[in-house]
């Protein structure tokens, strides 16, 4: 299943992106804090979600506060601190209370209500109400259901949703009275009580304090789920004909699933707004020694998938809840674990693939366990996954688990983020470095990839370039939409028939699913990476990865300018423009590359010019660049040393280039330049396929012991020019 | 020549981070060159006349001392060798016999006789003169020599009439 980014998140980025490398994507765990150091027992704080947060500043957290009243609590500072409690309702018998936030339900982009469903217990009647997130006040409460006879306990269940059409549904029940479960639906002007009529003819619940979930789907249905303690499965039904109507048989999501008699609560949901799927978990065993375990699955709109367990086999877990990353599709699971009743820790675990595998889990509460009961996520947030834990008879507290910001991808990780190595490993920085460079992220900067042997006909490289994700939530590669692009390899750098090799992705991080790299030529040109696996390329926050491809350069490799261009989750980005450069074959030859001498008195001299031997030499350019000719001599073997004139045992090799004569110049009046043993200028600046002539002289020694033949070579070297 | 690349990547690790690594060939001019020798040797080098009466003469040829001499081009050039006489410690070179005058003469093929050094031979003197021109390189020249004791001499110890040859290019 593909995940995608909304573009309609997005935030202003701009130069953002340049800084983006210097703010961190979330805080290692700063100290928790308390958003309510005195709040109401136990069982009034099962029900979940009851977290929202409308911001990355903004939080909400609903519950029943010490003196019995509903309340809320908000924080501006995105966690750092919680106002005191805001009284929902001035009654002092609300026995629990649900929530739901318009946000949370696919379609609403604009809602600021989130909307409250509770019982109380003087009366015995469920009340809706409202927070109005924008102006931070509730308006007077309404109850929605008087029926006589009802008996609400704190035990009892309520839960409320708003449809994708607009509805809100709410769904409550009592343990005394199966006529008083029931769903009710109010489908406008929900302030009046008699627009919140019963949803259908079969709604109703049971009477054994099942747990129930409402969820909205697509087409204004919503899916009731429970957990049916007495036959251990999960169920759900699903609403037709827009929430108006229920089937009577509810349809086993999971069986088997061992209840615990004191944590009910261990079935939670939420909605990924971008495709109306359900993400759900729920406990099995839970508190039970040794096997207790969540257990996930993903509901697509017309069947369920189980998916993967993040936690397994743990003997202390008790409570649990889901978040979902709207902006990356990341899913959360946080749960508690350890002794109960006085070491519990709360733990969240993160999936990056839909639920098919989790990250380790990491630690949310930094002041030590306790005798924690309760855990909740803020249900779905583009901005945050912010976690609540409630301490028994006592406090509500709370901590950050991710500041999400949009994903924010860059081409500028780090030094040298682009490399070319001579290679034919798919092996990342490994191989003989052809060039590396530095992207920017500006498309009209054009930088040079150095520092290497350049790039050769013929030869097989692989290209390495490092992508960051400085946002603070996660970029994921799946699908043919999603690409990391190398722009003009084809008729550029590697030549006009390079072949293309295989690719692969470094994972950085070891956080990548089940991938496959595909390396495709598209748009003519370019080297187009798609992860054709079943898996997400996964760039977590603040997180790189690699990207890398095998390609071949044909005969006619020639210096050009390519870049890069991804587009990761709808969110494009191009690099700069980087210059790779062609390496230039620096050839010579020498002509006729041999001289005779003969035998020359010692002390005298002999040269190649026309009056001497007549057998000039040539250096002549076979490269494909201008070059530099140099130019040095040697001592003999036996040896006659090389030195600028003639003495005992020391012979003089000259050179010339430069006379008045024709048709060379050292014809006549020739320039001689004394050879030594390390290399000197014979010709600066020689065009391609350019000849130098140029004449030798040799002197012997003015004595000596060796009267063999000597070979007194030179050496004439090309390098680039200049 | 051209010379691929990949030797030359070897020794780039090093330099990864320092500058572009510059390409180079090279071409080779073989060149020999054989410096001058001129050289010479004689064998077997040593005569010994022995005593002979004032007067008298007596020559390396096969009929008397039976020791002809032969100069030897070593070098690696064509020579000329040229030869030269000495005065000995109680008897000056002359071109004939004189009191305490005694005279040396070469010859070459010429003199199959001693009587042949009468008209053939050349005398030594104390200058060189020529030998012979023309000797290629490790070819060898014979010759012969002729001693003529002084008519009257002081001097009866046995006296070193050395000879030198020279060889020039």
């Amino acid at each position: 299943m593909k995940l995608k980014y909304n573009p309609k998140n997005l935030l202003v980025i701009g130069f953002f992106l340049i800084f983006s490398l210097l703010i961190g994507r979330e805080k290692a765990f700063a100290a928790e804090v308390t958003i309510d150091s005195a709040v109401g027992a136990l069982d009034s704080q099962r029900i979940k979600p009851s977290m929202v947060w409308i911001s990355s500043t903004t939080g909400f957290k609903i519950y029943v506060d010490g003196g019995g009243t509903c309340a809320w609590s908000r924080t501006t500072d995105s966690g750092g601190s919680w106002n005191a409690a805001s009284n929902i309702t001035a009654q002092s018998d609300c026995l629990q209370i649900a929530v739901w936030y318009d946000r949370w339900t696919p379609g609403d982009t604009t809602g600021n209500i989130i909307h409250t469903l509770w019982a109380e217990s003087s009366g015995d009647d469920v009340y809706y109400d409202s927070i109005i997130t924008n102006v931070n006040s509730s308006p007077a409460e309404l109850a929605i259901d008087t029926s006589s006879g009802n008996s609400y306990a704190a035990a009892d269940n309520v839960t409320i949703t708003k449809a994708t059409d607009g509805a809100l549904i709410a769904g409550f029940c009592n343990g005394a009275l199966a006529a008083a479960c029931s769903v009710r639906r109010c489908a406008a002007t929900c302030t009046n009580a008699a627009n919140w009529i019963s949803a259908g003819t079969a709604p109703r619940l049971d009477i054994t304090n099942d747990y129930i979930i409402l969820l909205p789907i697509a087409s204004g249905n919503v899916m009731l789920l429970r957990d049916a303690i007495s036959a251990d499965v999960i169920q759900y039904k699903l609403s037709t004909v827009g929430g108006t109507s229920w089937p009577a048989a509810w349809i086993n999501i999971a069986s088997g699933v061992v209840d615990s008699t004191t944590y009910k609560e261990t079935v939670v949901g939420t909605v990924d707004k971008s495709t109306n799927n359900i993400y759900l978990a729920w406990g099995q065993n839970v508190a039970g020694a040794g096997t207790a375990r969540i257990d996930t699955g993903i509901f697509n709109g017309s069947a369920w998938t189980i998916t993967s367990s993040p936690v397994a086999a743990n003997n202390t877990l008790i409570a649990l809840d889901i978040g979902y990353d709207g902006l990356s599709g990341d899913v959360y699971t946080v749960y508690l674990s350890g002794t109960a009743g006085s070491a519990v820790e709360v733990y969240y675990r993160k999936s990056l693939d839909s639920m098919n595998t989790w990250t380790a889990a990491t630690r949310v509460n930094t002041a030590g366990g306790s005798d924690m009961r309760y855990v909740y996520l803020n249900g779905n947030s583009s901005d945050r996954i912010y976690a609540a834990y409630y301490r028994n008879a006592e406090a509500i507290l709370g901590n950050n688990i991710a500041s999400l910001t949009s994903p924010d991808i860059t081409w500028a990780p780090s030094a040298n983020n682009f490399s070319i190595y001579q290679s034919a490993a798919l092996t990342w920085g490994a191989g003989t470095l052809a060039c590396q460079g530095t992207l920017t992220d500006d498309n009209g900067e054009t930088i040079t990839c150095g520092g290497g042997t350049k790039i050769a006909n013929g030869t097989q490289y692989r290209v390495d370039a490092l992508l960051k994700n400085g946002g603070g939530t996660t970029v994921k590669m799946n699908g043919a939409s999603d690409y990391v692009d190398h722009v003009n390899v084809k008729a550029g750098w590697a030549g006009a028939t390079p072949t293309l090799g295989t690719c692969g992705f470094s994972d950085v991080g070891s956080d990548n699913g089940s991938t496959t790299c595909t390396a495709a030529w598209n748009s003519t040109n370019n080297v187009r990476i798609t992860n054709t696996g079943s898996g997400n390329v996964n760039i977590q926050a603040a997180a790189t990865e690699g990207f890398m491809y095998l390609i071949t350069s044909d005969t006619a490799a020639a210096s050009s300018t390519s870049y890069m261009n991804t587009s990761l989750d709808s969110i494009t980005e191009d690099s700069s423009k980087i210059t790779i450069p062609k390496y230039n074959i620096i050839s010579i030859t020498t002509a006729d590359a041999s001289v005779s001498y003969g035998i020359v008195g010692l002390g005298a001299n002999k040269d190649t010019t026309s009056g001497g031997l007549n057998d000039t030499q040539y250096a002549i350019n076979n490269g494909e660049t201008t070059e530099t000719f140099n130019i040095k001599g040697d001592s003999t073997p036996c040896p006659w040393i090389l030195s600028g004139s003639a003495g005992a045992g020391q012979y003089a090799h000259s050179f010339c280039i430069t006379g008045g004569g024709t048709p060379h110049l050292c014809d006549a009046s020739p320039v001689w330049a004394a050879l030594t043993t390390g290399y000197q200028e014979l010709k600066a600046n020689a065009a391609v396929g350019a000849s130098q002539p140029f004449d030798l002289r040799v002197t012997p020694p003015l004595s000596t012991a060796c009267y063999a033949s000597q070979s007194a070579n030179v050496t004439v070297q090309a390098v680039e020019y200049p | 020549m051209r010379r691929i690349i990949l030797p030359i990547i070897l020794f780039l690790p090093l330099f990864f981070f320092l500058r572009d690594v510059a390409a180079s060939d090279t071409g080779a001019v073989n060149a020999t060159v054989t410096a001058q020798n001129v050289s010479i040797s004689v064998t077997d080098g040593a005569i010994a006349y022995g005593t002979l009466a004032t007067s008298g003469t007596k020559s390396t040829l096969a009929s008397e001392a039976n020791d002809q001499q032969v100069g030897l081009n070593n070098g690696n050039i064509t020579e000329t060798f040229n030869i030269v006489g000495s005065t000995s410690a109680g008897w000056t070179l002359g071109g004939t016999a004189g009191v305490n005058q005694y005279f040396h003469k070469f010859c070459l093929t010429a003199c199959t006789s001693p009587a042949n050094f009468t008209t053939a031979g050349t005398a030594l003197t104390t200058n060189y003169q020529a030998l012979v021109a023309s000797v290629a390189a490790g070819a060898s020249n014979p010759f012969n020599l002729q001693v003529g004791t002084p008519s009257s001499t002081t001097v009866y110890t046995s006296q070193s009439v050395n000879v030198t040859v020279q060889a020039v290019p």
